[in-house]
């Protein structure tokens, strides 16, 4: 992973100004929101996508580990629906 | 220059619980939903059975999966007050529901991972919405 780094000014008011290149390089754009972490004395930005690739690889590790299998949860999906439908349009 | 509107693609719950567990292509259309590639459709009802489902067999997932909702929305769908009377003979009765939802929001394609439970073809005569699978999905926005 290649890391870039440039220098950003906080003016009066506390703002600041990214540079196009940066924001490019997270692709985030005008109008976007980013997470904001602090982890010791850094800063950590994140892209509201990046946030959510990185919930999608969080499920993704927690259920390898559980050991819980696709057929199951997706069996257990259709029971789930089947109840539904009863509950709601069977007549 | 023109724009071209996104295609909406309904993507069953099964096609959530894929990619969650790790299928290529499932993870490849929830990238390409939280890039923008298209625009991903669901109903309430879809929300309903994966909180459900979660909650029966993994509470400790829940976290994360109202993260992920949250920060990559869908488009979610109103669930109907009625089955749509021209796909009572072409979907599963399961499935008529999600169906009916998807017939209301005008989606382009129906994603699932179970797809022997459409009349596909008869389908897209009568609703003009194609059932695909999640590898079908990948092949037609080029991911």
């Amino acid at each position: 992973m290649q890391t870039y780094s440039t220098d950003i000014l906080i003016r009066p008011r506390r703002q600041a100004t990214f540079p196009k290149k940066i924001l490019e390089k997270i692709d985030a754009s005008v109008g976007d929101r980013l997470a904001v972490y602090v982890k010791g004395n850094n800063l950590i930005l994140k892209t509201r996508k990046q946030r959510a690739l990185d919930a999608l690889a969080e499920i993704q590790r927690i259920i390898k580990e559980s050991g819980v299998s696709e057929k199951e949860m997706q069996k257990n999906a259709v029971k789930i629906r089947r109840q539904m439908y009863a509950k709601r349009y069977a007549s | 220059m023109r724009s071209v509107t996104p295609h909406k693609l309904f993507l069953d719950t099964n096609v959530w619980f894929s990619a969650f567990h790790g299928s290529a292509n499932c993870t490849k259309l929830l990238k390409a939903h939280t890039q923008g590639i298209f625009i991903a459709v669901i109903s309430q009802q879809v929300i309903e059975e994966a909180v459900k489902n979660i909650r029966e067999k993994m509470p400790v997932l829940l976290p994360r999966f109202e993260q992920f909702m949250m920060e990559n929305p869908p488009q979610v769908v109103t669930n109907p007050g009625k089955i749509n009377s021209k796909i009572v003979k072409l979907v599963d009765r399961k499935d008529q529901s999600l169906f009916t939802a998807a017939i209301s929001d005008k989606v382009d394609f129906f994603v699932t991972g179970n797809i022997k439970d459409f009349s596909v073809e008869k389908l897209e005569a009568k609703t003009g919405i194609k059932t695909i699978t999640p590898r079908e999905a990948v092949e037609l926005l080029h991911l």
